[in-house]
C-alpha cells in the first residue's frame, strides 16, 4: 500500500466516517480510503463519548485570574529586584567591615587594651592611635549597617 | 494592565518557534468566543491523551492561562487553535514526565506504592484502553486530523514536525489505530 495515500484521503478524513455521494463511490473501491474512513467512524464516536461531566470554567473566569496572574508575575519580578539589590548592598557593607577591621585591626585592638587597662582619657583624648578619621568611618560604618538590614528588621516584625 | 485588554508581552513555552517577535493582544470578547469554541473540543483531546477527566480539567485551565500570557503571531482562528493545542499537549507531556519522575522516586521507596483511584480506571472504557495503545504523537496526529479536521500544516505545528511529513506519519498511525482495533473486535473487518 502507498504512504502517500489517496487523492481523497483528507475529504475522507474530515468525513468523520459519513460518507455520501460520489465520495461513497469512490471509497468502495479503494482499500487506503476504507481502512480511512474505519478509522474515521471510530474517532468522531470516540469524540462523541467525549464530553465533559461538570461544567467547564467561564471565559470570564479564566480572563480574571490570568490578569490576576500576570499581576502577581509582576510582582515576583520586582521582589526578585530588590532582593538582588539587598544581596549586593549586604555584600559591600561586608566588604567595608572587613576592609576597615584588616586596615584598622592593630589600631582597635590597642584601643580595646586601653579600655579595658582603664585608660579612658588617653583613649578619648586622642593619645591612642584612635583619630577622628577613624571614629567617623566606624560612624559611617554602623549607619550603613543599620540602613541596609532596617527594611529586613521591619519587614520582619 | 490596559483595559480591557492583557498585554501579551510574555513567553511562556519553551519552544522558540512558538514566540513572536512582535506582542500581540487579545480582547476579552474575542477571548470569550475563542473560547466557547474550543474549550469543549480541547477538553476532550486532553481526556482522551491522559485518560482522567480531573487531569484534563486542570491542563485545560493551565493551558488557556499560557495561551493568554503567549504572544500572538496571528488572530487566524485555526492558527490560534494549533497554538493552543500544542500548549494542551505540551502541558501533557510535562506531567507525564513529572508523574514519571514520581513514580521513580516512589518506587525506590518500599511501601509507598502509588494506588490508582476507582474512578479512573472506570473511566478507562474499552475504547480508550484502544487509544491508548497508541504513541502520545499518534494520538495527536490522529486526534487533530479526525476530530479538529486539521489540514496537515495545523498538525505539523501541533506535533512539531514537517508538514510533509505528516501526511506519512498519519497514514502509519492510522494504520495502526487499524490494526489494533480489528484486534479489539472494534472495526467494521474485526466484527465479522
Amino acid at each position: 500500500m502507498n504512504e502517500n495515500g489517496c487523492a481523497y484521503e483528507e475529504a475522507v478524513t474530515r468525513s468523520g466516517g459519513a460518507i455520501e455521494g460520489p465520495l461513497a463511490e469512490h471509497v468502495r473501491g479503494c482499500q487506503s480510503c476504507q481502512e480511512n474512513a474505519a478509522v474515521a467512524g471510530w474517532m468522531t464516536q470516540l469524540r462523541a463519548q467525549s464530553r465533559p461531566r461538570k461544567g467547564l470554567p467561564t471565559p470570564e473566569m479564566l480572563w480574571l485570574k490570568s490578569r490576576v496572574m500576570q499581576i502577581q508575575d509582576a510582582q515576583l519580578r520586582a521582589v526578585d529586584t530588590i532582593r538582588i539589590v539587598h544581596v549586593i548592598v549586604y555584600g559591600f557593607v561586608g566588604l567595608c567591615w572587613s576592609v576597615f577591621l584588616t586596615w584598622k585591626g592593630s589600631a582597635i585592638s590597642q584601643w580595646f587594651g586601653d579600655i579595658r587597662s582603664g585608660h579612658f582619657v588617653s583613649a578619648i583624648t586622642g593619645s591612642s592611635p584612635i583619630s577622628i578619621s577613624f571614629l567617623l568611618m566606624l560612624g559611617a560604618l554602623i549607619c550603613m549597617t543599620v540602613v541596609a538590614t532596617l527594611p529586613a528588621i521591619l519587614a520582619e516584625e | 494592565m490596559r483595559g480591557r485588554e492583557l498585554a501579551l508581552d510574555t513567553a511562556v513555552i519553551g519552544n522558540s518557534s512558538e514566540t513572536a517577535q512582535t506582542p500581540a493582544l487579545i480582547s476579552e470578547a474575542h477571548f470569550e468566543q475563542f473560547y466557547r469554541r474550543n474549550s469543549e473540543g480541547l477538553w476532550a483531546y486532553l481526556y482522551r491523551m491522559g485518560g482522567d477527566a480531573s487531569l484534563a480539567d486542570d491542563v485545560l485551565q493551565k493551558a488557556f492561562y499560557r495561551f493568554l500570557r503567549t504572544p500572538l503571531r496571528s488572530a487566524e482562528e485555526a492558527q490560534l487553535r494549533g497554538l493552543l493545542y500544542k500548549i494542551g499537549t505540551n502541558l501533557m507531556h510535562d506531567h507525564w514526565r513529572s508523574e514519571k519522575r514520581e513514580k521513580n522516586w516512589r518506587t525506590a521507596m518500599p511501601g509507598d506504592e502509588p494506588s490508582v483511584p476507582a474512578s479512573d480506571s472506570a473511566l478507562r472504557n474499552d475504547m480508550q484502553k484502544v487509544f491508548d495503545r497508541l504513541k502520545p504523537q499518534e494520538r495527536t496526529l490522529l486526534w487533530m486530523a479526525h476530530v479538529e479536521g486539521a489540514d496537515h500544516r495545523e498538525v505539523a505545528e501541533v506535533v512539531g514536525v514537517k508538514e510533509n511529513s505528516v501526511k506519512v506519519m498519519l497514514f502509519r498511525a492510522r494504520a495502526k489505530l487499524g490494526r489494533l482495533l480489528a484486534d479489539a473486535g472494534l472495526s467494521p473487518e474485526g466484527k465479522r
